[in-house]
This record gives C-alpha cells, structure tokens and sequence, in this order.
C-alpha cells in the first residue's frame, strides 16, 4: 500500500485493505489520496463551519453589511473628495467596493484558516480523517462576507450604470475575476497551512498576523490603483503576490488599467510553491498538533 | 473479519512546564524523586529544553486475532485511552506501528453531535462521513437504529433539542449497526439507561459472535468478564500481563478494584490479615512488572527508601502489611516501616514574605477522611514576614476528589509591623460545618497567600501557594537494606501503580462564594515587642476578633 493510513472505505462487509499507522502521515500523494477518499467531508464540513460562526449572532449579518460599507464611503470621502486619487473612468465607490471585497476575502480568510484547527479541536480530537479538509473548509464563511460586499458593489455599479456615470465592458475577460479568487485563495489555503499549526501551538502567531495586516493593506494597492503611484514604486510593488491577483480581479470586472501578464506568473509560481510548502509542512506538524488538542 | 498487529508502539507527549508555578511545582517533584531514588526508566524524562517527556505507552507489541474480544485493563494514567487513540488513527505514534483490517469504529468517540441545529439524521449522515464509511452504511440503517435507540420519533427532530443522553444513545447505536470490523470502546460504556445499556451489551456480544474484533478499555471489570475472553494489563503504558480473563480478572480486581477497597476503607481498615488475604497476597505476587525497578542502578549503601503519597492508603488494603511482604521477599536484611510528616512545599516570594508552612492538625484516628464530627481540625498556616508593614492576604481552598469545595479568604489582609513568624489558625471544621458538609474524601488543602505593600496598592500583588498534597499529613516510609543485587527482586504490581495524581493547572477551579474566616489566634513568634496590624481600615475590627 503506497498510502499510510488507509481506512476502510467499501461498503459493509466487504474489508479489503490493510491499513497502518505510523509515526507520520506519510507521503504527500498518499495524503492527498486520502483526502479524495474523504471527500463526502467537504460539504458537511462547509455547513458545520458556516454554522458555527453564524450560530447566534442577530446582529451579525447586519454587522457584516455596515462595516465594509462605513470604510468604503470613509475612503471615497478622504481619499478620493480630499486627497484626489484617481481611479481612471472607474467611480471611486465603485472601485473601492470591489477592491475591499477581494481584501476582506484575504483577510478573513486568513483569520479563519489560521484558527482552523483551534476551532475544530473536538473534530480532530475524535475522529480520523485528513485534518486538512477541516482546514480547507474552514475558511468558507468568507464567502458571506464576500457576497456581501459583492452585492453592495453590484448595487453601486447599477446605480452608476443607471446615471450613466460608467459603461463597464462586459467580455469573456470577466471570467477572470473568479480565477484571481481561486488564486487567492490557494494563496491563503498554503500561508495558513503554516500559519494554523503555529497558531496551535502558540496563540500569539495570530496576534502578530493581525498587525501585519496593517501594513500589508497599504503595501498592496487596495485603496488606490498601482498606476497612481511614481515611477520605480509602480514596479516595485508588483513583487507583492497579492497585486498581480488584485489586478487580475479588477482587470475582469473594470477592464480599464492594463494587466501585467508576466508579474501575474510571477505571482502564481510564488503560490504554487507557497501552497506546496504549506502542505507538506501541514501534514508533517498533523500528528503534532493532534496530541496538544 | 478484521485484525490488529501492534508493533513496538511507544508514544511520548511533551508537556511545556514554563510558568513560574510550574517549575516550583517541578522543583518539588524533584524532591520526591530523591528520596525514591533513581530508576533507569523513568515514566517523565527532563528534555534538555525544559520540556517533559511523558511516555504514555511504551514498547507495546500485541496480536489481536480476527474476532477476538480483548479488554485493555488499567488504572487511570495507564495509556489506555492512548492506545485507543493510536488504534483508531487519531493520535500517531511516537515510535513503531500499528497495522489492521477492517473498519475502525470507535465507540466512544461517536458521543458528541456536531450540528445542533441540525437533526438526528444528519448528523448519523455527517458521521458516516467523518469515519470514512461507504455512502449508507449508517444512514441506510437508520429507522432500525432509531428503534434500537428508542427514538424514532426524534430521529427527524433537531439534536439541539435532545436532552444529553438521547445523542450519545444515537451514536452508540448507529456504532453498532454499521457492522464494523473492529471495535474500540474506551472507558466502558456510559449513556443511556440501564435498559438501554444492557440492549447495548447484548448487541455488542452479537456483533463480536459474528466476528467483529472488540477492543474493551476499561478500569472497572463488571460485565467484562462474560464479553471478553482475554485481558491485558497495562501499567504505566506497559503490557504487564496478557492473559485468559479467568485468570488475570480477579488478580487485576484484587489489586485495583476501587468499588470494594472503598467499601473496605469505609468499613475501617483490618488490622489483621484473614487467610483470604494471604491468598490474595500470593496470587499479587505472581503478577510482575517486567522490568527491575532497582536492578540496574542498585543504590550504593544496598539502601533504598520508598515513599508513597497517602492518597494511595485507601486505594490499597493494608498497605504497610504488603509493604512488609514485599521486603521480605526481597531477602534483604532488614527493612523498617515508619511514617513520617510529609514535607510541605514551601513557596518563596521575594524579599516580603514568605509563607512558611502549612499543617493540618488532626487529633482524630483517621486522617484519610475529614468529618465535622468530634476531630478538631484545624489548618495552621504559618507565615514569615521578611519586611514589616506590608499586608498580606490568605485563602485556604478546599479541594477533594479533585474538585475544587469551596475557599474562603482573610476578610481583611493582615498587617505586621515588625518581622517574625506569624502562625494563623483556621477551623476546618466550623467551615464544613456551616456548609453542611459530614465527611470530605481524599482532599487536599490548598493555602495561598497574597502579599502587597499599601503603598504600591494591589497592582503588584504577589501570589505564592502551599499545598497540602496528600489527605493524611504523613507518608508510609520503607527503609530496607539489602545486599544490592537481592534487590533485582521485581517490585509488585501494587506498588507501580503508585502514580502522581494531575496536576492542579489541568483542572478547572469551581470558585464558590467568600465564607467568613475564622481567625481564632495569630501568633507572633520571633519577636515579642513587635506590633500586629490589620490593613485596609479594618484594624480594629480585626484586634477584637484576636482577642
């Protein structure tokens, strides 16, 4: 069996394989296999994550709506009504909204993968089966914030379209965007793959990365377009992997700043390699993450 | 249909002790260790890094044929539960392995629900699923589950509003129907009501006569013996014994059947031997660890001192009796039993204070139990100030079978103006009395002390500790001397199971409501013009109630 652990997965009766636990988890294929072998889990998994964060929270959902909304239009006031920064024909609301929508699915997609395996202690703790799927689906409540930042940005876009302040160009190019959201989020699946088990085994991992954030936000062009910056910034900046996807993303929806094409590559090398990594760092700390549960 | 090979699995957890508390605690272990001297293996190892090596199994190696029954029996601490743990994949092993056939179901883990809000048989779908069954193996069973449980009409209800048996009733169920290969309960089987258990039990013989293995850990042996064919023993995650169930149940009942020491111990301890007990002993002594607790380092002067924390009196019949035999056995040439008063832990705090002793002071015959009845006892807490003028603050708490009663703080801090020994005095009884307490069983008595200078406010309070570990103020002692190498003689099984209870930071205190002190005298020793005080604008108050 190239496979470590194989758990009996025929139908009653019929117990074919043998299966073996050692001291590791074994090879990264035999790892991936078994989560293939698991993947009934994905969806069970999804709506347990989405249920336990959403549980009892009334205002919650309300919350969600206020908070992106309350910064997008404190950014349209300071930075583009005082500080003037272009956006090209894009309005900046319009730009804004999108932009926040793509951090804030970094951002607390990042949160939620980096306590993924403190929040699913009791699963990990009593059943058997390849953690990283608790890992992966963990980060699904994202997608509520997401869709509703989303939303909110579809609304100010027919507001525009209406009063004809902006004429977007729909093309096949808008099949971008959810490309640069799956790059980003395998982007975010390799970093917590490293960052959770840290987190696991000392809290203040997540306190650091929270601080981080504030920084990041202004190194990756969010509240601005990178064509605003001068010149060797412009260039500079494209080393972050998040500005190429965030361009990407924009580029789908808005079409009107020119894509860079080679740091797009760049950008999807650093996640593969990232999200390799993470993977075999993931299934090696596994079982010792299991015995401090 | 299904079977299991362990190979020399060993498994070792590491446990961080950086906390000033712990290494305290540590340097107290340290202590201990001393005087029981050194022994080649011992079960925690100091990692040059500080952290603390616990082995919970080690070098197990064990066939379990298809269709076997086996119970793993074992005090608590024994690695049961981790070897569960490994068997069902969830925890790895440190070293070795462990291979198999056949579906792994473990039992007991099945227990919790994971969607409140969703119901009976969603959830059955979500643990097919997390157990990597084939799609239906549960859910197509499931209205014969639901029957088996007694709740089919709940079946489609939310779990949210079943009462906290009913899901484990569920679970329990769809474990047994889902026809698995090998099945691994740990710790018995709780849930439900009786009726139900013995459903369960039946069942559970039915699916092992249709040839599913059972893995059965447990510490108590009711019910064992007609499910399971064959034991293992385990001890400080060692196999100390694997044999027929006929043979090994009643020695393991006999040295760790808790139910019937207690009744003993209730009834008051024998003070002679009957023949019963003789045989008892005999058939005890057949049963080895198997290694030489002190054949590889043999102390120097053949002398070794072996020190047992008395909670273990009551655990084990006429302890000093056996202990008698054993050295006896051990040929060596004379041996001596005493009791002396346990060491108390002393915790240091700076250059303000330091909390000197703590004592239980029993007049009643039977330290193991205390009782508002007739036994005056008292806690002396004895406190040393280095720097006078500071307030200092107590708290005794009472913590029995590891829970914590109840505490009660010094209404006022108490305030010295001249260094010396101060000797604060607390009726334990009154306490138990007034909460209506009769009997508290193996307890410990915990004092802290909380120290500040009033000029620097409460801020920089500092906390120091004192436990009193064990139930009885005293420790069985057994001196022996031998010729070394007559001391290779295997310690008994009994006196291995002498292990350290946990510790206090792994449980959770149950604060209760501050009860009033009783300060019936403070006493100041070295000093005699020095002045007494109370802090806080309480002084006065305080004064009276020394008089």
């Amino acid at each position: 069996m190239s496979a470590d652990i194989l758990r009996d997965h025929n139908a009653a009766g019929k117990d074919e394989g043998v299966w073996v636990v050692r001291p590791h988890r074994g090879t990264i294929f035999g790892y991936l296999g078994e989560t293939w072998r698991y993947r009934r889990l994905f969806p069970l998994l999804i709506k347990y994550s989405l249920s336990n964060v959403y549980k009892s929270s009334v205002l919650g959902i309300g919350w969600l709506f206020i908070r992106p909304i309350m910064s997008a239009l404190m950014a349209t006031l300071f930075l583009k009504t005082v500080l003037g920064v272009s956006t090209g024909p894009v309005p900046y609301l319009l730009f804004i909204l999108l932009s926040m929508s793509f951090w804030s699915m970094f951002q607390r997609s990042l949160t939620w993968g980096t306590k993924s395996i403190q929040r699913n202690g009791r699963l990990s703790r009593h059943f058997y089966f390849p953690k990283i799927i608790a890992h992966v689906t963990a980060i699904a409540p994202v997608f509520i914030e997401f869709g509703i930042i989303l939303f909110s940005a579809v609304l100010a876009g027919i507001y525009f379209y209406v009063t004809g302040h902006f004429r977007p160009d729909f093309g096949l190019h808008i099949l971008a965007a959810p490309l640069a959201i799956v790059m980003l989020l395998l982007f975010v699946i390799g970093l917590t793959c490293v960052t959770s088990p840290l987190n696991s085994a000392a809290r203040d991992v997540w306190y650091v990365m929270r601080y981080l954030m504030g920084p990041l936000i202004f190194i990756t062009p969010v509240y601005y377009p990178r064509t605003a910056l001068p010149e060797p910034w412009k260039e500079y900046m494209l080393f972050n992997p998040l500005t190429p996807i965030l361009e990407l993303y924009r580029w789908a929806l808005f079409h009107s700043e020119p894509m860079r094409w080679d740091a797009l590559a760049l950008s999807g090398a650093v996640i593969l390699v990232m999200l390799l990594l993470g993977l075999l760092f993931f299934i090696k700390w596994e079982p010792k993450v299991l015995d401090r549960a | 249909m299904g079977w299991v090979e362990i190979r020399n699995v060993s498994k070792m957890y590491r446990r961080r002790g950086t906390s000033w508390f712990a290494k305290i605690e540590e340097m107290d272990d340290d202590d201990d260790d001393d005087e029981v001297g050194e022994s080649p293996e011992r079960k925690e190892d100091t990692h040059p890094t500080g952290q603390k090596e616990i082995w919970a199994l080690r070098d197990i190696n064990l066939r379990i044929n298809a269709g076997d029954a086996v119970a793993v029996v074992g005090l608590g601490g024994s690695g049961k539960t981790t070897l569960v743990s490994i068997l069902a994949g969830i925890t790895l092993p440190t070293t070795g392995e462990v291979r198999g056939k056949g579906a792994v179901l473990p039992l007991n883990f099945l227990r919790t629900p994971f969607f409140g809000d969703a119901t009976g048989r969603q959830n059955l779908a979500m643990l097919e699923s997390l157990l990597g069954m084939a799609k239906g193996r549960i859910l197509d069973r499931a209205q014969e589950i639901a029957s088996f449980a007694g709740m089919e009409r709940q079946l489609d209800q939310k779990v949210g509003q079943y009462s906290t048996s009913m899901y484990a009733k569920l679970s329990l169920a769809a474990g047994l129907f889902c026809d698995p290969g090998i099945l691994l309960v740990d710790d018995g089987i709780s849930g439900g009501d009786p009726p139900f258990r013995a459903r369960v039990a039946a069942k559970l013989k039915e699916v092992v006569n249709q040839g599913a293995t059972l893995i059965y850990a447990t510490q108590t042996v009711s019910d064992l013996a007609s499910l399971c064919h064959r034991v293992v023993w385990l001890s400080e995650g060692r196999i100390i014994a694997d044999e027929s169930a006929n043979a090994l149940l009643p020695k393991y009942e006999a040295v760790c059947g808790w139910q019937k020491e207690d009744q003993s111990s209730r009834e008051g301890e024998k003070e002679e031997l009957t023949k019963e007990d003789i045989q008892e002993d005999n058939q005890l002594g057949a049963v080895h660890v198997s290694r030489d607790t002190f054949g590889q380092a043999p102390p120097s002067e053949g002398k070794f001192r072996l020190v047992l924390q008395s909670t273990w009196h009551r655990k084990v019949n006429n302890l000093e009796k056996r202990l008698q035999r054993f050295v006896e056995r051990c040929r060596t040439n004379s041996a001596e039993l005493t009791r002396e008063p346990a060491t108390f832990f002393r915790a240091e705090l700076g250059t303000l204070a330091r909390l000197s002793d703590v004592r239980v002071v029993h007049s009643g015959s039977r330290p193991v139990f205390l009782t508002n009845a007739n036994e005056p006892v008292q806690v002396e807490i004895e406190v040393e100030v280095l720097e006078p003028n500071i307030e200092i603050g107590l708290r005794v708490e009472l913590d029995a079978m590891g829970t914590l009663l109840f505490a009660s703080d010094l209404p006022w801090p108490f305030c010295a103006r001249s260094p010396g020994r101060y000797v604060l005095l607390f009726s334990l009884q009154e306490w138990l009395t007034r909460q209506q307490i009769d009997t508290v069983v193996d307890y410990k008595i915990v004092a802290r002390t909380f120290f500040r200078k009033p000029a620097n406010g409460w801020e920089d309070m500092d906390v120091g500790t004192a436990h009193i570990c064990d139930s009885g103020k005293e420790r069985v002692l057994l001196t022996a001397v031998a010729n070394g190498a007559s001391l290779t003689e295997r310690i008994p099984t009994w006196l291995e199971e002498v292990t350290p209870k946990p510790s206090d930071a792994e449980r959770t205190p149950l604060l209760r409501p501050r009860l009033d002190w009783q300060i019936h005298r403070i006493e100041e020793v070295a000093s005699e013009e020095s002045q007494l005080s109370a802090g806080s604008g309480a002084r006065e108050e305080l004064q009276e109630q020394i008089v």
